[in-house]
Order: structure tokens, then sequence, then C-alpha cells
């Protein structure tokens, strides 16, 4: 196994690109690709960050600027909140955000979808982009188009474990949940910082939809199954307090059925 | 929880303040890989690099692994003679124990031809014990994930709630400190 890896701290966590190749077989761009993600990395984070004063959502929150003033990935992103919004029942709605519109629950799966399609527009086939243990792959591991990915989800009880392990040649799965940072979700309807959720972990074919429904769920709690349920391309693994878990209906088929014993 | 936090990690102001620009990635794995350097826990080596013939170093997993050495006390010029037009720069953090196990940065720098100045930051997790000379996999900051996918051969990666390492952070901090070292005495 042949590749190429790059740690970018940036948004707030750290991102890991992964690029993969059979022997003799390296994207020529793969440097540039490389480049590029980062690129693009730090400009969505000058653009959506709430924390940085000057960026185009924090002067969106503050009212200075309308919606036609921002850049116009605000605008795509605003559209992709739109339809998490829907596909929650309500429950990941950055209009309803302390301090006004915070889409904070997507931008970082949708900023490394992003940066993985940088990539792969620039040849490279095989690559997996994790921000912050959101990931997105393209092809495969193995650097082989018959391959695919191992992706583990970690168990909220104990991290250094795994719950389960997904395998996906292209896609997302998306991890949200209090045991790392705290309680942090916030209910949309009542305001409050809640954490009902231990992890609520989302497969699907876009990590910004992937990271806004886990990030909704975990504010949800086990109620969140439903709407999951019916959320079309879409499955869902929670982890209640006490530990349980539940799952969509068709989460076994799509999971790769194997439970990697780890120390 | 995705919570968009401020990028004022050590690592990145510091980055800012050395003026890199374009952060790029390092090669795990490499045939035949002819620049590789040998990097002492909290040592530096510059390498005038004209026998290096990739735009990046091809690095091999071959660093020392001691416990935390000074940042900022290695920079030994390499073979410079007439104007080398790459020059390598590298610098490794003090080791440092985390839940997860002891940890180290190393970092990267390339100065081509005074312009493109490009860097690579990389976490690695010793193996446990830290002091075998040996570094056993790489691992990035997300260091829980990665050991898992260093222990377990199936797994590429994993999907977890975010969060950073505050040893990452210090690590990366001093390996930053040491590159500097290293810039201002290949400079003078």
């Amino acid at each position: 196994m042949t590749g190429l890896v790059h740690v970018e701290e940036v948004m707030g966590t750290a991102v890991v690109l992964d690029l993969r190749w059979a022997p003799g077989e390296e994207p020529p761009r793969a440097e540039e690709a490389v480049v590029e993600a980062v690129r693009c990395l730090h400009e969505i984070d000058r653009v959506f960050s709430t924390w940085r004063s000057d960026s185009d959502v924090s002067r969106l929150r503050r009212g200075e600027i309308g919606l036609g003033s921002c850049q116009p990935t605000v605008r795509a992103v605003v559209q992709l909140s739109v339809r998490a919004r829907r596909m929650s029942a309500g429950w990941f709605d950055p209009w309803r955000m302390p301090g006004g519109f915070d889409p904070t629950g997507l931008v970082k799966g949708w900023a490394a979808r992003e940066a993985a399609a940088r990539m792969t527009g620039l040849g490279v086939r095989n690559v997996s982009v994790n921000a912050g243990g959101d990931v997105c792959v393209a092809g495969s591991a193995t650097g082989v188009s018959a391959g695919s990915w191992t992706v583990g989800v970690t168990d909220p009880q104990r991290p250094q474990t795994l719950l389960t392990a997904v395998t996906l040649s292209d896609g997302a799965v998306a991890t949200s949940g209090g045991y790392e940072r705290g309680p942090l979700a916030i209910d949309p309807f009542t305001g409050a910082t809640v954490a009902p959720l231990l992890s609520a972990t989302v497969l699907g074919a876009d990590l910004a939809i992937a990271d806004a429904l886990a990030t909704a769920a975990t504010a949800a709690g086990e109620q969140s199954i439903a709407w999951l349920d019916a959320a079309v391309g879409y499955e869902a693994m929670i982890v209640l307090p006490d530990g349980g878990v539940r799952t969509t209906s068709a989460w076994s088929g799509a999971v790769a059925g194997h439970h990697p014993q780890v120390a | 929880m995705s919570r968009i936090r401020p990028v004022r990690a050590a690592g990145v102001g510091l980055l800012a303040g050395l003026g890199l620009t374009y952060p790029l990635a390092q090669h795990y794995t490499s045939s035949g890989s002819s620049a590789a350097v040998t990097v002492t826990s909290g040592g530096v080596s510059v390498q005038g690099g004209q026998g290096a013939p990739a735009p990046t170093p091809s690095t091999t997993a071959g660093a020392g692994a001691g416990a935390g050495g000074g940042a900022g006390t290695g920079g030994s010029a390499g073979p410079g003679g007439a104007a080398p037009t790459r020059q390598v720069l590298k610098a490794a953090g003090p080791t440092l124990q985390t839940r997860y196990g002891p940890v180290q940065v190393r970092v990267v720098v390339i100065a081509s031809g005074g312009t493109d100045r490009i860097r690579s930051v990389t976490a690695v997790q010793l193996p446990s014990g830290g002091h075998s000379g040996q570094i056993s996999s790489y691992a990035g900051p997300q260091l829980a994930q990665e050991a898992i996918a260093a222990q377990s051969a199936k797994i590429d990666t994993v999907s977890g709630a975010s969060y950073t390492s505050d040893g990452y952070r210090r690590s990366l901090q001093a390996a930053l400190v040491a590159v500097r070292a290293a810039e201002k005495k290949a400079a003078g």
C-alpha cells in the first residue's frame, strides 16, 4: 500500500487527508491535490467560522450583510441546511441556534466532502478525508478498483475501542456525540443544551447531510430513529445513555458485519 | 458535535509566524526513498537537498523515539555548498504521554528556491514503551482513532465524535520552535 497522508489543523479540529494508490500508480497530481484540499479547508473556515468575527457567517449573524452578499458557498450550505432540517423533522435547524444562523453542525462534514471533491477532481481516485471523526471516502484503501475502505465507529463509552465497522467505497460516515467535548448539542425547539445520546453515527452518500443528521440525532435522542429510518439513502446507529444501541432498519446490511476486537 | 472552534492552536499560530504557506503531505511508504532524514526527538536536521528526487521528502519511519528532548536545540546545516536549491527542515517535538500512549509530532518544512515553502505536520504514535527507536505507525492527532487503525489492519480510518489533543498541540508547538531555530541557523 502506497500513499500520501497529510494532517491539517483547521476549523478547530484536525483533518486527515489519506491518499492511496497501488504500487506504481501514483496520481501525477497527488501533491497538488493535497495543497488544493488544504486551501479549500482554510477558505471554508474563513467563510464559515462563527469564531472569526470577520467571516461571512459571523457578519450574517450580526445582520451586517445579507445572504446575497455572502460567498456562493454560504448559499450552498443554506440549501443543504434546508434539506437537512426537513430530513431531521426540524431537529437540525441552524436558524434556531443561539446567536443566529449557525450551520456549524453541517459545515465540517461539508468541508471534508468539498476537500475530497477537489482531490478527486485532480485525478485522485482513492482517498479518505477524516475531519475530526467525520469521514468521507472515494475508491479503495488498497488502491485497486475492487476494494473499499473500512471505517471503524468509535464506542462512545470506551473511545479506544470500536463499536463496529462500515465498509464502503464511495460515501460518508459521520459521528456526533458528547463523549469528547461534553454535551454540546442544542435542542432547536427549546434552545437548551442537551445530550440525550452518547453518540449518533450516520452513513450515506453526502457527508454534509450525514453530519447534520448525526448532530440533530444527538439532540433529539431515541426518537431520532423514526426520521433517520425515513431518510432515503442514509442509515444510522445511535447509542443511548445506558449504552443501548438502536439502528435503522437497513443499517446491518450496510456495515461490514465484523466487530474487530481492539485492546 | 461538530463545533467549530477558533483556530488558535499554538501550532497554527506558529506556522503563520513562520510565513509558511502550503502545507503538503508526507509519503508514508516509499520505495527507494533517497531523501530520508533521521530525526531525533527534539532535534532538528537540515539537509541541503540536491539528492532528493521528489519535491517532498520521502521519509522513512526510522526516527529516533527518545523521550522528551528540548526543542530547538539541534540545528545542523547540511552540505550547502553553492546555493542549495532545496532545503528540507525537519523537527520532532518532544514525546508526550497522552491517554492513548506516547505521541510525538514531526514537522517538515521545505524551502525551495526561497519561494515555495511547504510544510508537513505529522503526528506519530510511538510503540508502547516508546523507546524502541522505531516509529511503528503513522497516527494523526485523532490519537485514539488512529491507534485503533494501527492496531487493526482491517480498519482504514475511524469515525467518532471530534476532539483535538492537547498533547498533539503541545508537541506541535515544540517541534515548530525547533524548526524556526533550524531555519535561523540555516540562514545564518
